[in-house]
């Protein structure tokens, strides 16, 4: 049996619409679970698993977040403009204890104290031209699991001083795919 | 007057699906090789002492001249201490080496994790204060070791973990 050409009559088109639904709805399953890197937090700490934590409460939009690591130059090389880089070798040995703010360039534990100083005395400004009573940010803490009872206890213990009256601890959920092992 | 006019059945309009369907799959293909489900990372709030338990209940209670303990910042009320010990040995240096529990009664060591947490549940039903713990770990223990604690504590019923300053020297 031989298969010729096909005739002139029959023209087989292939129905597209239900495969673009599919896709489409994939594309808006991955677009929605897409989670872009936020800017608030280090992706290089590696923070300790927990089945203490709870889900962060979204709805809570006032945050200053600090993270805690040890120093190690290999994280800053390709990310931080020369000088920049030139500054942080100077001032930083590996294994030192390095405080990552957003924004900010790696600070020390007596910079921290200056800046938590002055961002509660601008929201306390801020509440006061709002009226409303005392600063309510919550500080979250984000210690790497290398880093020291030590220096997590000075910064809370610095937070607590400044003035700041909410402290949270991040970690990751205990059944958590990617977390630290 | 309304003037209909009967109109010839013109070509079907057809929308070009296959272009569309290239720049989906386009955009699938990002999102499916930018994607990574994401660590659950969770938190827990640290107790502080509320204002009004530092403020002090009676006018004698008031003492100006007293010396301001500072280590009192972090600390609540609490009946318990653990004690969390390492070894600055450079190879254990960071993990626990030991673990004790201090209340009224005395100091008393526990082996593992799990002693620990069989202690607390025990110890807890005799305690006046059945919400607050305090930690008190070396200074070189990893914070990795201090939540693994601070977990046991939490399964032992203690809901509120306050920190206590890590001893002189360690």
């Amino acid at each position: 049996m031989s298969h010729g050409p096909p005739g002139e009559g029959a023209h087989a088109e292939p129905n597209l619409t239900p495969l673009l639904d599919v896709v489409l709805q994939l594309l808006m399953f991955f677009m929605m679970c897409v989670n872009f890197v936020n800017e608030q937090v280090n992706e290089d700490i590696k923070l300790p698993k927990s089945q203490a934590v709870k889900p962060m409460d979204k709805a809570e939009a006032d945050y200053l977040f600090i993270n805690l690591k040890p120093f190690a130059l290999a994280d800053f090389q390709d990310r931080l403009p020369s000088d920049v880089l030139s500054r942080v070798q100077e001032k930083f040995r590996d294994g030192d204890e390095c405080i990552l703010v957003p924004g900010k360039e790696p600070m020390r534990r007596n910079e921290l104290r200056v800046w938590l100083k002055q961002q509660f005395d601008d929201a306390k400004q801020l509440a006061e031209q709002r009226g409303e009573k005392g600063v309510k940010t919550a500080v979250v803490i984000r210690g790497h699991k290398d880093a020291e009872y030590g220096q997590v206890f000075e910064i809370l213990q610095l937070c607590k001083n400044v003035g700041y009256r909410r402290l949270l601890l991040r970690a990751l959920t205990k059944n958590s795919p990617g977390g630290a092992t | 007057m309304t003037i209909r006019r009967k109109t010839e059945a013109g070509p079907e309009p057809t929308l070009p699906i296959t272009p569309m369907l290239d720049m989906a799959f386009q955009l699938l293909a990002f999102f499916v090789m930018t994607y990574h489900p994401s660590d659950l990372e969770g938190q827990m709030e640290l107790s502080l002492p509320s204002e009004a338990i530092t403020q002090a209940q009676d006018k004698e209670d008031i003492k100006p001249d007293a010396p301001v303990d500072k280590d009192q910042d972090l600390k609540l009320a609490a009946n318990i201490t653990v004690i969390v010990r390492t070894q600055r040995d450079n190879i254990n240096t960071g993990f626990i080496s030991g673990i004790s529990l201090q209340d009224d009664a005395g100091t008393t060591a526990v082996d593992t994790l799990d002693k620990l947490r069989e202690e607390l549940k025990s110890r807890r039903a005799n305690v006046e204060n059945k919400e607050n713990i305090k930690i008190q770990a070396d200074n070189k223990l990893k914070w990795e070791e201090v939540i693994s604690v601070m977990d046991v504590c939490q399964q032992a019923g203690f809901k509120n973990i306050s920190f206590v300053p890590p001893p002189s020297g360690s």
